[in-house]
């Protein structure tokens, strides 16, 4: 059948345009603002899924994004999306859908014979069940229950669409556009507040549009529409509808989930699929509505069975009949409402039952069955009929079932306030301890005739223009009469022969509630998870309340007893995807470029990540086939004439005010105060305990004016230190930092040619011999026929070597012109890995030896502690356990076979020693091969490291099943008296 | 040997794109500096910048555009931000400007009378005006832009990225974001842009 025979009037889509759809590879039709629910009642098709657990033949429910039962697999490929609700999924031309969790075709899934097997199946069987082998259930238990359990399938590819995130600021945010929110809406907007109202429908109006009400004079949608009409013209006024409130947090945050293109065909826009909205809000007004619940009696789970106001929204919103035959069982005045709204639209009712021994609430001519109730129901993969406790068979494709309405309380639970108990109702209403400038209005509070929730929205609106001084003339409360919704509370039919549902989404039974209080799991959250109840999707909507009612009838108590239901974020699923946002790939972050990116990346340079910079690690020439082969060319060639290296990332701070070689001796060991103008000196930098923080040069650049240099994946850390010193800790110097490692463009220039190169490059009349700049000199001026610039003579290589700086917009520039006028000294570029290799031949330390645990006296430092002044870490890095005896010394490690390659992180043992913490002596920090001493060498900490040079000891790497016999030597491989820097 | 001058590079190699309707190009020319308020100098530092811009110093959050037109072309192209208590930006987008450095000009104006560092390498600017300038920040921006005025300023973060933020006219931003990180800084925008609707 797929010719929307089951479509008995247009409902609100009069004009919508047709348009087809596919499920279960087979095409059917529907209208434009159809759901897919919708869609496929209007086609006759009631079995859209099976259950979680005993594959179960399932319908559709409900009618929003309570569904426990019609979940459904939407799109294909990569696009395929599990779990999907078929209620709230909006039909376009070209949908595919599908149904889940069956092994053949959805009407003889083989999966069904769970459900013969139901006695052994009961709440936590598995975890009786599979008690032995014990390793079987890992391995084979375990996935054979998930591979016949679960539900839909993930596409398992990469999600190829696009996610978004955002941010709102509103004055009043009013969560749902029902008959509260609209009238709210209207009220704050007509005053001029700034509003967002927020709908997860993809038609505001709520239940307005869902019943035959009158507001005003007019149909209840026509005055949803007009409402919504009037808001969209108010500049002051924003609506997002498909939009779902899934959680509130503190200081009025709210997240919201946007479904921009979900009911858009794949490839026919350039919108993102959904963003997640943080909306701040001044205010909130929650207008969520209520959710109906149904009734426990036996097999209440067939196809045809649902709620009697989902069946009503079918029948008004979308002119859809659910069946042919109408019945309803209800305990409530509301649930009269379906038979006569059925029986205005031409549609068989056979029958009205009502729990309650009363007059019927409604002259309706059709059978009624008052204080009756239905306990069995027949009919294998959709409703045929139903048998009440008197006796009768009832005759009817469709049961709609009303046990009463839940308000929608979840957000206001969001930061523990919980529900109260309203015997009136039969329901939970939100409680007194709102998040902080939330209000409630409409149904979720209790409201729940239409003339009420009107006007309390209306009033929630006046109240806070009064309490925020807003003194505008609005119209008064929309009109409408008061609907009765009176209920006796009826929760279960007692000793029905078959199950009874309470959860469909994970198969509770009564059955399993009574197993749980049996078993001692008796609290409400421990039967939660012993039975899985309000699990999953849905997170119980629909069957909490059931749930809870059904325990305390169990236990004798009443519900209040029993416990409340509190929730948590998010009411309806929130994807990974939108979680992530943009967030994937390579923008899972942002990438930090050195000035000399572009020109590296034409010169062969392969980069690495170095925290968010990107770093040339190397430049591969012609012929080089392995890193190695450039690494030791760059190195070789630096120490013989001439290389480059960008500096960049190194952080920079700008140090000024008349205190700042002051505030310099307070964070650095060593002393500041006496550096001279133009100057460069070493600084360490200790953390409060003693330990080394970070290392660099500081340069005096004028009497009141220091630029510190921090190595690069402490220049934040260290700039915050500073800051929190100088505003906290010593807030009256004058003293004043600013990051410039932004703003210079900084490279190394080392080699015994470096000068020969720079003198090409640096302007008259600079002098920059030895004599003229000589080791730890620093100067502003200018470069390139009047580039600004600064130098500095120091070196990290431990060559002749000069840092220039120039401003980053002429960083590029620069490069080239080192290449070009290097070309006289065969220089070469060296990367990040040769910077590597040059320091540790130097015996520079680095961020492996200033790893958070070493001292300075750890470091060969100690003496740089300054004794004539205090300053951070001093005191404690006096402690007797920071200055034993034995502490360990960075020294200088070569294999003694010089073939073999040392390892960091190696543990140093003295030979024949266990492999025990015991033996321990310390540890490799760093290690390279040394293209200049043709050997691997390391550097590392060990005890009396000093005193042991020339001895061997064992380096040892368990996890790698190695020991490398090494030789103690000193830390400076390379030029240990320091001629060639200075020469 | 008399080296070549050395030439400039662009952060957003001078970008410049309509997208949804909305105009999205870089800044080149302008000058940053880092204008640090000595202990106890906040007077003759307002005196300063009064004599010789008719500014004065902004509170922060707030920024002062001047009028002096011997120094910027036009009566919005000199701007004060108010970063924190001590210090303030002063920021020139007028091509005028750069006929000198505009760092040195400063400098010798102001003297003494402030702790000065040259920003003007430090970030990347682009100026966004258009429609939908609103509507794309709203993703990467967790700042009310719509309460900003052109007297507002901020320094905040988009996808990780500290931009600072003004709003020269209704549907015009102007946004300075690390140059390092430019690339980065450029897709988070026009993406944005691409996506707003």
């Amino acid at each position: 059948m797929n010719n929307e025979s089951m479509r008995v009037h247009d409902g609100l889509l009069p004009d919508a345009a047709p348009i087809s759809f596919i499920f279960n590879e087979r095409k059917y039709t529907a209208r434009v603002g159809d759901t897919l629910a919708s869609a496929l009642l209007a086609n006759g098709q009631k079995l859209v899924g099976r259950s979680f657990k005993y594959h179960r033949p399932r319908g559709i429910f409900s009618a929003g994004p309570e569904e426990p039962s019609a979940l459904v697999e939407l799109r294909t490929g990569a696009h395929r999306e599990p779990n999907t609700r078929a209620t709230v999924t909006e039909v376009f031309a070209g949908l595919e859908a599908s149904s889940q969790n069956h092994i053949g075709p959805l009407g003889f899934d083989v999966m069904a014979i769970n459900d013969a097997l139901s006695t052994f199946l009961s709440a936590g069987f598995y975890y009786k069940t599979f008690m032995w082998p014990k390793a079987f259930w890992e391995k084979l238990y375990e996935p054979i229950i998930r591979a016949a359990a679960g539900l839909g399938k993930l596409s398992v590819q990469e999600d190829p669409d696009t996610y978004e995130k955002g941010f709102l600021h509103t004055d009043l945010l009013i969560i749902g556009a029902g008959p509260a929110g609209l009238s709210a809406a209207l009220a704050a907007g007509r005053a001029g507040v700034k509003v967002l109202l927020v709908d997860e429908d993809f038609l505001p109006g709520g239940r307005l549009n869902l019943e035959r009400f009158d507001i005003d004079g007019q149909s209840s949608a026509q005055w949803a529409s007009n409402a919504m009409a009037e808001l969209t013209t108010l500049p002051n006024v924003r609506v997002l509808t498909r939009t779902t409130v899934y959680g509130v947090y503190d200081h009025g945050i709210y997240g919201a989930l946007e479904r921009v293109s979900d009911h858009l065909p794949t490839g026919s826009h350039d919108k993102p699929r959904q963003i997640l909205w943080r909306i701040y809000a001044k205010r909130s007004l929650l207008c969520s509505g209520a959710t109906e619940r149904s009734i426990a009696f036996g097999n209440n789970d067939r196809p045809g069975i649902m709620l009697a106001g989902a069946a009503r929204a079918y029948l008004n919103r979308f002119g859809v009949s659910p069946g042919k035959q109408i019945a309803v069982f209800t305990n409530n005045d509301d649930g009269w409402r379906t038979a006569v709204d059925f029986q205005a639209a031409g549609v068989e009712v056979t029958a009205v039952i009502d729990t309650r021994s009363i007059a019927p609430p409604v002259d309706i001519n059709v059978p009624v069955f008052m204080g009756n109730r239905v306990c069995d129901t027949a009919g294998r993969l959709a409703l045929h009929s139903v048998t009440l406790t008197s006796g009768e068979t009832i005759y009817c494709d469709c049961l709609a079932v009303s046990g009463g309405w839940s308000p929608n309380v979840h957000l206001t639970c969001h930061q523990r306030a919980r529900p109260i108990w309203d015997d009136t109702l039969a329901a939970f209403v939100p409680g007194t301890d709102l998040p902080a400038e939330m209000q409630v209005a409409g149904a979720v509070n209790g409201d729940m005739d239409l003339a009420s929730a009107l006007n309390a929205g209306h009033q929630s609106a006046l109240s806070i223009l009064k309490n925020t001084g807003n003194n505008a003339k609005i119209p008064p409360a929309p009109q409408a009469n008061a609907e009765s919704s009176r209920i006796t509370a009826f929760w279960q039919v007692p000793d029905c022969l078959g199950r009874a549902w309470i959860d469909l989404q994970n198969d509770v039974t009564t059955k399993d509630l009574q197993l749980s209080h049996r078993e001692g799991f008796r609290s409400v959250e421990h039967a939660k998870r012993y039975t899985t109840l309000g699990m999953a999707t849905d997170q119980g909507k629909t069957s909490n309340v059931l749930g809870l009612a059904v325990m305390a009838d169990i236990a004798g108590q009443t519900i209040p007893q029993t416990g409340t239901t509190i929730f948590r974020p998010p009411y309806t699923p929130i994807p990974i995807g939108a979680l992530a946002g943009r967030s994937r790939g390579k923008h899972f972050r942002p990438t930090r470029l050195p000035p000399s990116h572009n020109w590296a990346s034409t010169q062969g340079g392969s980069f690495v990540e170095v925290g968010a910079w990107l770093r040339a690690q190397w430049f591969t020439q012609a012929g080089e086939t392995h890193w190695r082969q450039s690494v030791d060319r760059e190195v070789l060639q630096t120490r013989k004439s001439v290389g480059y290296c960008d500096v960049t990332t190194l952080g920079k701070i700008d140090v000024q005010g008349r205190d700042a070689a002051q505030f310099l001796d307070k964070v650095y060991a060593n002393t500041f105060s006496t550096l001279k103008v133009g100057r460069v000196r070493y600084g360490l930098m200790l953390r409060e305990d003693g330990f080394v923080m970070d290392d660099g040069t500081t340069a005096r650049l004028a009497e009141h004016h220091f630029l510190m240099t921090t190595t690069t994946a402490n220049a934040v850390s260290v700039f915050r230190h500073m800051e929190f010193c100088r505003q906290c800790l010593w807030p009256t110097l004058d003293v004043h930092l600013v990051s410039a490692t932004e703003q210079w463009a900084q490279y190394a220039i080392a080699g015994p040619n470096s000068r020969r190169l720079l003198e090409a490059l640096v302007d008259e009349p600079f002098d920059i011999s030895n004599e003229g700049f000589p080791f730890m000199e620093c100067a502003t001026l200018t470069v390139c026929n009047g580039t600004p610039a600064r130098l500095f003579r120091i070196s990290f290589s431990g060559e002749l070597a000069f840092e220039l700086a120039v401003p980053a917009r002429y960083g590029h520039a620069l490069m080239d012109a080192l290449a070009e006028h290097g070309k006289a000294f065969d220089a070469v570029p060296y990367g990040l890995e040769a910077l590597g290799v040059m320091r540790i031949e130097k015996g520079h330390a680095a961020g492996n030896e200033l790893n958070g645990q070493t001292t300075a006296a750890n470091l060969g430092l100690g003496r740089m502690v300054s004794a004539a002044k205090d300053c951070i870490g001093k005191t404690l890095s006096t402690r007797p356990a920071l200055n034993t005896n034995d502490a360990n010394q960075l020294v200088g490690f070569i294999p003694v076979d010089s073939q073999q390659s040392l390892r960091a992180g190696a543990h140093f043992i003295d030979e024949g020693a266990p492999l025990t913490l015991a033996s321990d002596q310390g540890w490799m920090t760093s290690v390279a091969y040394s293209p200049s001493l043709q050997t691997s060498i390391g550097l590392g900490f060990i005890r009396h490291g000093q005193e042991r040079m020339g001895d061997q000891v064992l380096a040892s790497s368990p996890l790698h099943n190695e020991q490398i016999a090494v030789t103690i030597v000193s830390p400076h491989f390379v030029d240990p008296q320091g001629e060639r820097l200075r020469a | 040997m008399l080296s070549q001058p050395l030439y400039a590079t662009a952060p957003l190699a001078g970008y410049r794109q309509t997208i949804n309707g909305t105009l999205a190009q870089e800044i080149e020319h302008f000058s940053l500096i880092a204008i640090s308020i000595p202990d106890g100098g906040h007077e003759s530092l307002n005196a300063a910048l009064e004599s010789h811009w008719q500014l004065s110093l902004p509170e922060t959050g707030t920024c002062i555009r001047s009028s002096d037109r011997a120094f910027a072309q036009n009566s919005s192209s000199l701007v004060l931000f108010g970063m924190q208590t001590d210090q303030c930006l002063l920021v020139s987008t007028a091509a005028s400007a750069f006929e000198q450095d505009p760092f040195e000009h400063v400098q010798q104006l102001l003297g003494d009378a402030a702790y000065l560092t040259d920003q003007s390498d430090s970030y990347a600017a682009l100026d966004i005006q258009g429609p939908t300038v609103l509507k794309a920040m709203e993703r990467i921006c967790t700042l009310d832009l719509e309460t900003f005025t052109a007297s507002t300023v901020a320094r905040t973060a988009m996808e990780h990225l500290s931009v600072i933020v003004e709003r020269p006219e209704n549907d015009r931003l102007r946004l300075y974001s690390p140059r390092s990180s430019a690339s980065s800084f450029l897709h988070a925008v026009t993406t944005s842009l691409a996506l707003a609707y």
